[in-house]
């Protein structure tokens, strides 16, 4: 090699050198500034798990409580809304709870770890509204007779039963979403994480 | 490669400006240590631009919430203390630049003919960054932010007869508070910035007009060879390119030695008054303002009131900066490097900087820090006496510039860069 | 004539720029990684300070840093296992009833360190002696005629029972506890600061040997 090639290729190593050390150090100044738009503790804190009394809510009604901003509602449901859920089912799209929307231990009739109590998160699966309680049987509901009791979506007409799941011909495609919980004691409803997590 | 670059060539003058302002803009070859701040000056802007655009995310301009929201990022915000730390290094280490770079100016004659514009645009460019500085102080709501911009703005309440009422416009109130800071924050994060930008663009193509000045003072473009291109001169790029990078390299150490092991800096940097939350019912001790804005602030307390009126020293402030402007046209020397000036220029220059040293330190400090003279001199403070003295020397050098530069001996100068 | 020597010159007169204090400062050596040393600050701090002074910049989360868990914090520093992490060190004082009772409010404590100084803290706590001219007994050369009396007197006075030879060499550690907790409230992000520090300007430093390679390499070019 001639003493120009030489030099040509000495200039062509530093400057890919250079290059290379220079975009490392631009990756690394770059951690301090995509980091700092994490959430912070404040954020991670109001994201913690919540507590609730389910012994404190009456039977057949509906507590609404808050976490990570959104509506969690939580049911203590009767014997006869527990026993009314199985009618529902040629009339759902995802009666046996397929599409996970629900942890393992909810993977069931009634989407819930003790069957009567229902935790669930009131938000429509469609398009992001809160849905209202319809919970009385029949004509009382405005829901029609065969009404079993549940939820409807005001926005564009999404209807749920009683353990959140949707019905056929609703433009929500999937079951209202059951959030992680456990129960510390008969008092004490932990909702936010898994008990072994 | 080659066709999307025709592509855009055709619609976009890419290639060109490269040409014309990068690989075939010749500058002389002889540039030395103080060449290295301009490059250095527009890498602190952009890195205080996007520090600052960062800690607007987290930070709240409202004067309940606004001391406490720095502490929230400076504790809870992943990293928040790093950014935090570089924005305060960065605001004084831009007046370390600033100051070099404009001392580059002075000492080589680059304001001198055809420079005059580009001088009076960077002097522009200074007192739009004293404000930008200023507005950002009173951000954190500090005791010193408070009362540094309290103490600032009742300057203007000095002027005569519309005094008082400047001073409730500036601040949207009767004292500074919540309204004042609100506004303070829009000037700080958009006005200044955007003019700042403006400003220096403009700059570089002035500067571009007419080419860089050099260590010698003599006119590259003069002495061209047969291909049109200055003999002194070579392309920016690579050269020099490659120059201002090992020098931003350089910096870069500095400034992260500073940021993570001494951001305070002795509390010049981040003043320890500062981390006491505003109390608009207590004023502290001593109010100084910050370091870079000390020499001027020496100069304002040296002069004494007139009619009860602090007003003539508020002159004097303005004056002092004011004068920069005038600099091309005070010079009346043949040569613009210090290297070619004689004796008479090199001591004035010499007492001009020692003067703005003394004036700066004194400006941090409160005036009886050297005692008084006795009371012989009727008990004067020795250091209004030196401060007095120093503003004189700082305003004899602009103003006996005319006469010393037309009796300097100046040396006959080169044909070729040295 | 190499004027850059001169102003580097000038630049080195840096004075350290702490409000003037006409009291001779003790000097005190704090260890920020002494973690356990900031607990039994922070002991102090809850036992003693927490009455009047708040620290409302500081969560509970942020104590995590010195070595306690979560139901430590919530056990031991607010007494409230409902206590969310991301609460501050709030006093139960009232300002109006502080500023009745005392004349001032007690001043937040989170960040004192950063505006007075460590060795200021340390005298200040070293320096109270009885004064039968005061309403409560107490002044301090420190702060003339201050509202605040010596709340750890009674701590100095066991801890000098218990020091061999009745010296204050107890007491004086135990305020550097404090101190040294103080400290830490006042920045606790510090000691990862340095740690990030020294890999960062090690870096750089690296950094300019293949900028200075590149430079000197196409610099060749000029040195004709």
């Amino acid at each position: 090699m001639s003493e120009k090639e030489n030099d040509a290729n000495r200039r062509k190593i530093i400057t890919l050198t250079t290059i290379a050390a220079g975009a490392i150090a631009s990756v690394g100044a770059s951690v301090p500034f995509i980091a700092s738009l994490k959430p912070s503790e404040k954020a991670r804190a109001a994201g913690a798990p919540v507590t609730v009394n389910p012994s404190l809510i009456q039977p057949g009604m509906l507590l609404t409580i808050e976490w990570r901003g959104k509506p969690i509602w939580v049911m203590k449901r009767t014997e006869t809304m527990l026993t009314s859920l199985k009618k529902n089912n040629d009339f759902l799209t995802d009666p046996q709870s397929e599409v996970p929307l629900q942890p393992d231990y909810a993977k069931n009739v009634s989407r819930s770890i003790k069957g009567d109590i229902l935790v669930l998160v009131g938000v429509c699966t469609h398009l992001g509204c809160s849905p209202v309680q319809k919970l009385e049987v029949g004509e009382s509901s405005g829901m029609g007779s065969n009404w079993n009791g549940g939820f409807y979506c005001p926005c564009h007409g999404s209807k749920f039963d009683l353990a959140g799941r949707v019905y056929k011909g609703a433009p929500a495609p999937v079951n209202l979403e059951v959030p992680p919980h456990y129960f510390v004691s008969d008092d004490e409803l932990i909702i936010g994480e898994d008990q072994f997590s | 490669m080659n066709n999307i670059l025709n592509w855009i060539d055709r619609r976009f003058p890419l290639s060109s400006t490269i040409k014309n302002h990068l690989t075939n803009y010749y500058v002389p070859k002889n540039f030395n240590f103080w060449y290295f701040f301009g490059s250095l000056a527009l890498f602190t802007l952009i890195l205080q631009i996007v520090t600052g655009i960062f800690l607007t995310m987290h930070y709240k301009p409202d004067a309940a919430q606004a001391f406490s929201s720095v502490e929230y990022i400076m504790r809870d915000v992943p990293f928040g203390y790093i950014i935090r730390y570089m924005h305060s290094t960065g605001a004084s280490l831009f007046f370390v630049i600033i100051y070099l770079h404009m001392f580059r100016a002075i000492i080589y004659g680059s304001y001198k003919e055809p420079r005059e514009l580009l001088w009076i645009i960077g002097v522009i460019i200074y007192l739009c960054l004293m404000a930008e500085a200023f507005f950002g102080y009173l951000l954190p709501w500090g005791q010193m932010s408070y009362w540094g911009a309290q103490v600032i703005v009742n300057l203007f309440s000095s002027i005569p007869f519309i005094g008082e009422s400047v001073a409730i416009w500036i601040r949207g109130d009767y004292v500074v508070s919540d309204a004042t800071l609100n506004r303070f924050f829009a000037f700080h994060v958009i006005a200044l910035p955007i003019l700042l930008l403006g400003l220096v663009f403009v700059h570089l193509i002035a500067l571009h007009e007419v080419g860089s000045n050099n260590p010698d003072g003599i006119e590259i473009k003069e002495n061209k060879d047969k291909n049109g291109k200055p003999v002194d001169g070579i392309p920016f790029h690579p050269y020099y390119t490659v120059k201002d990078i090992q020098g931003l390299g350089v910096f870069l150490i500095i400034f992260a030695i500073i940021v993570f092991f001494a951001p305070e800096m002795g509390g010049y940097f981040l003043e320890h008054n500062n981390f006491i939350p505003a109390d608009p019912l207590k004023t502290p001790d001593h109010i100084a303002p910050v370091w870079y804005f000390t020499p001027f602030y020496s100069i304002l307390r040296a002069i004494p009131p007139l009619f009860g009126s602090q007003f003539p020293g508020v002159l004097a402030m303005g004056a002092a900066v004011l004068i920069l402007l005038f600099l091309p046209w005070l010079d009346r020397a043949k040569v613009r490097s210090v290297r070619y000036r004689g004796n008479l220029y090199k001591s004035s220059l010499i007492l001009f900087v020692i003067s703005f040293f003394i004036l700066g330190y004194l400006g941090v400090k409160p005036t009886n820090v050297w005692g008084s003279l006795g009371p012989i001199f009727g008990d004067v403070e020795t250091a209004v006496v030196v401060a007095r003295i120093c503003t004189i020397l700082y305003f004899a050098f602009f103003i006996l510039m005319p006469l010393i530069t037309k009796f300097d001996k100046t040396k006959p100068l080169p044909k070729n860069l040295t | 004539m190499k004027y850059k020597y001169i102003c580097l010159i000038l630049l080195v007169f840096s004075f350290s720029a702490y409000p003037k204090s006409e009291y001779k400062l003790m000097d005190v050596d704090i260890d920020y990684t002494d973690t356990l040393s900031i607990q039994r600050g922070l002991g102090t701090y809850i036992n003693y300070c927490i009455a009047c002074h708040s620290m409302k910049e500081v969560t509970l989360g942020s104590l995590k840093k010195v070595g306690l868990t979560e139901s430590q914090i919530k056990d031991f520093v607010v007494s409230n296992k409902d206590a969310k992490m991301t609460e501050h060190l709030k006093s139960s004082l009232d300002p109006k009833s502080a500023k009745a009772g005392f004349g001032i409010v007690p001043p937040d404590l989170s960040l004192t360190v950063r505006s007075r100084g460590e060795d200021w803290l340390y005298t200040y706590f070293l320096s109270f002696y009885e004064d039968s001219q005061s309403s409560h007994g107490w002044n301090n050369p420190l702060i003339p005629g201050l509202a605040m009396p010596h709340v750890l007197s009674n701590i100095e006075n066991e801890l000098k029972k218990v020091s061999v030879g009745n010296n204050n060499i107890k007491y004086n550690s135990y305020i550097k506890d404090l101190v040294t907790f103080l400290a830490f409230a006042s920045e606790p992000n510090r000691v990862d600061r340095k740690i990030i520090g020294l890999y960062v300007v090690l870096f750089l430093i690296f950094l300019l040997i293949p900028f200075t390679l590149l430079k000197n390499e196409f610099w060749k070019d000029i040195k004709k």
